[in-house]
């Protein structure tokens, strides 16, 4: 591995490594545009220009093509790269339209910010004569296209030719004509075009959902895991909720991707993207809802909770718990499902319990990251014995089959939409054959035509949990703010209803039950949540997955 | 618009000139093809090109829109590109323009009501030593002043043009071979 000095420190790198990214093992940024970590180099932007000494001898060269050698000098910070670098914007800001107080990306654009570190230059082109271009060109469904404020870094376009393969966007025309476009009659339109502006350096492109909602220096950043499928890709989720009088129902402005090189380096798909709407919907259910007369006073949940303990218990002692039976699901949390398990397996000994239904939505699937099975915690439930009823695989559909035909006195029904899995005819048969039924439910649609009771569970972005991704990485979502109303997370309702039935879960925080797992179950053992860290662990004894593209030899810190 | 049998002949005579997994090379080749016979590169034959060849119709946008010798819009008979750039500035290549503006009677970009002549300013044609220069269609004509170019436009008019001052390098034949 050669060695090499970056402004006189000195440094190991691994074989192959370019200077931007030698540099910032030292935390030295190198400025630049067209070079991203998980496309193809083409050197175009020339902003990344740095002095190297090599034998002696010193010239100028471009960071992002030069591959660290052993002896190598580098120089970041001399007069010479201060003046290239000034050029250099100046060269970019020509014909740079001045629109940082109305362009989404003021506050983390690199032009703005290169332009207040390295240029400060008296501009030397009058405002009237400036280029104009195309402004606010709609490309497609999720993104904005200003093509005066695009420095032409081609790094939109060799994501849409080397990571989606779909090649919608192109840089047409030359020299100061160059403009970046899709072909005349193609839209941006792919599974993961909202890439695209993260990847742009500026203002060019910008997110049809984002754009003017909030500034970026208002936004909070929270590091966590979406839950869009099961993948589990990392994700930033970036909210704010101290201006409540800017669309007060909307805390999460955006979801970022994350980087992880082992699970989803650094894309998402816009499925997952705009998925956190879901979060702050209008039709989230805020309190319990229960079918008895309550004589217009809001049940609380404890009080809703109790209820629900009396029926089971009378329905328990009635006809055992052979009677009852349990639609799990597997978007339920690690922590979730062992609560779950504690409670109606271990305790009640419920057999009827299940996770695996056909009726569950499928995704799309594809090569990049997303998979067909969009519950974020499969692996998790079958590892933490959830096990298929029957024990044989698809057992799922048959108990609910089985519920339909009124085997069951009480259903509990988590997070499942009854009314998309069952014709109005069973739906019917369901209500009439089953004495009492609990729904778990996150939105207001789908159990109102069944349930006795239905309690409202906290979403994703409102609690701390784990989740185990189908490669058996176990990683955990962090909770920047409370649940709306009275919600709770699903395992905080488990550890309730326990209580009545002398159930002790042990641990009352998601940390401390996540840790009981690992005691309790061999695949967890050693985990703990603190190592789960930002980037997750995989299930004892399962491997990591190999890379998914190596696109530089070497993993690449992340950033 | 069908792709007339004539160009479809021709791209697999350009096919053939290139190994199997190198097809795009017979990009430029086979666009300059199409432009002969259709005077310009309409959408049609632009997809029927990228279709051909394997390669996007993003490529195929990004090369005709950066090459001026490239037309994609339809244009006179006689596409003149007047060289602007430094050298031939230097002697007289803006008085040149100014002149066949004249003379046409229209502006670059513009194409002549009769539909003979379209006219372009562009940069450096490669014949720096030679200003000035302009090109038109593919032939190249140089040390040009009011009176050649006169005659370089009344003969293309009158249909005797006057021959080129060097054989056109631009498609492949060394210069001084003259082109069949
Ligand atoms: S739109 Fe953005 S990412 Fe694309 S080329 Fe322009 S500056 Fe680069
Ligand atoms: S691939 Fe799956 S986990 Fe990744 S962003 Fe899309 S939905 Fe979320
Ligand atoms: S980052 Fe090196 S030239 Fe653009
Ligand atoms: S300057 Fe006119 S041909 Fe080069």
């Amino acid at each position: 591995m050669p060695w090499l000095e970056i402004d006189g420190k000195p440094v190991e790198v691994p074989a192959g490594m370019n200077l931007i990214e030698a540099a910032r093992l030292l935390n030295v940024e190198i400025p630049h545009y067209c070079y991203h970590a998980g496309l193809t180099v083409v050197g175009s932007c020339r902003m990344c220009q740095v002095e190297v000494e090599v034998g002696g001898r010193k010239s100028v060269a471009i960071g992002c093509n030069t591959k660290a050698a052993d002896g190598m000098k580098v120089y970041t910070k001399t007069e010479v790269v201060h003046k290239l670098r000034q050029s250099i914007l100046e060269f970019y800001l020509q014909h740079h339209p001045l629109d940082c107080p109305i362009c989404d990306d003021a506050g983390e654009c690199d032009l703005q910010n290169y332009y207040m570190e390295h240029g400060l230059h008296e501009s030397r082109v009058a405002l009237a004569e400036k280029k104009h271009k195309h402004k606010v060109v709609d490309v497609g469904p999720t993104v904005v296209l200003d093509s005066e404020r695009c420095v032409l870094c081609s790094r939109c376009v060799r994501f849409c030719r080397e990571i989606t393969g779909t090649d919608e966007l192109g840089i047409f025309n030359h020299g100061r004509d160059a403009e970046l476009l899709t072909t005349p009659g193609k839209r941006l339109d792919n599974d993961y075009s909202g890439c695209v502006v993260d990847l742009c350096p500026v203002g060019a492109l910008t997110d049809k959902d984002f754009r003017f909602k909030r500034r970026v220096w208002y936004m909070k950043r929270t590091a966590s895991v979406c839950t869009g499928c099961s993948r589990g890709c990392n994700i930033f989720m970036d909210w704010e909720i101290d201006r409540r009088y800017k669309d007060p129902e909307r805390r999460i402005q955006r979801l970022k991707p994350r980087y992880n090189q082992m699970v989803n380096e650094w894309w998402i798909c816009d499925q997952g993207r705009y998925s956190y709407h879901a979060v702050d919907a209008a039709n989230r259910l805020l309190a319990p809802v229960t079918k008895s007369a309550s004589n217009g006073h809001a049940p609380s949940i404890d009080e809703v909770i109790a209820s629900v303990a009396e029926k089971l218990q009378a329905v328990v002692a009635k006809s055992g718990a052979g009677s009852i039976a349990v639609l799990a699901s597997a978007s339920s949390s690690n922590e979730d499902l062992y609560a779950l398990n504690r409670l109606f397996v271990e305790k009640l000994k419920v057999q009827n319990i299940d996770c695996t239904f056909g009726f569950e939505p499928k995704g799309k699937e594809d090569e990049l990251l997303k998979r067909a099975d969009l519950t974020p915690n499969r692996r998790g439930a079958l590892e933490l014995k959830i096990k298929p009823w029957g024990g044989d695989g698809q057992g799922g559909d048959e108990l609910l089959a089985a519920v339909v035909e009124g085997e069951f006195d009480a259903v509990i029904v988590i997070r499942h939409d009854l009314s998309k899995a069952l014709s109005e005819r069973d739906l019917a048969k369901l209500r009439k054959n089953t004495g009492y039924i609990v729904c778990l439910a996150e939105h207001t649609t789908g159990w109102s035509d069944v349930a006795d009771v239905v309690l409202p569970l906290a979403m994703w972005a409102e609690r701390e949990a784990t989740y185990t991704n189908f490669q058996g990485r176990v990683q955990k979502t962090a909770r920047p703010f409370e649940p709306h109303g009275l919600a709770r997370a699903e395992w905080e309702i488990w550890s309730k209803l326990g209580a009545h039935f002398g159930v002790e879960l042990g641990a009352e925080t998601p940390q401390a039950l996540f840790d009981r797992i690992g005691a309790h179950f061999e695949s967890f053992a050693g985990l703990s949540w603190d190592a789960l860290s930002t980037g997750g662990k995989m299930l004892n004894g399962t491997p990591e997955p190999a890379y998914r593209r190596v696109q530089s030899a070497h993993p690449l810190p992340a950033y | 618009m069908q792709i007339p049998d004539t160009l479809k002949k021709k791209a697999a005579e350009i096919g053939f000139r290139y190994p199997e997994d190198k097809r795009q090379s017979g990009l430029i080749p086979l666009l300059f093809e199409v432009q002969r016979e259709l005077g310009w590169i309409t959408p049609e034959a632009e997809a029927w090109v990228a279709e051909t060849l394997g390669v996007t119709e993003v490529k195929v946008r990004e090369v005709i829109t950066f090459y001026s010798m490239m037309r994609a819009e339809p244009s006179g008979k006689y596409l003149i590109q007047v060289c602007q750039n430094i050298a031939c500035c230097l002697t007289g290549g803006e008085e040149l323009q100014h002149h066949i503006e004249k003379k046409l009677g229209i502006h670059p970009g513009e194409t002549t009501k009769d539909g003979m002549f379209t006219l372009k300013c562009v940069e450096c044609l490669g014949g720096c030593s030679w200003g000035p220069m302009m090109l038109v269609n593919e032939d190249q004509y140089f040390q040009l002043s009011k009176e050649k170019v006169d005659k370089v436009i009344d003969g293309l008019r009158a249909g005797e043009p006057l021959v080129a001052d060097n054989p056109t390098p631009l498609l492949g034949n060394v210069a001084g071979e003259t082109v069949a």
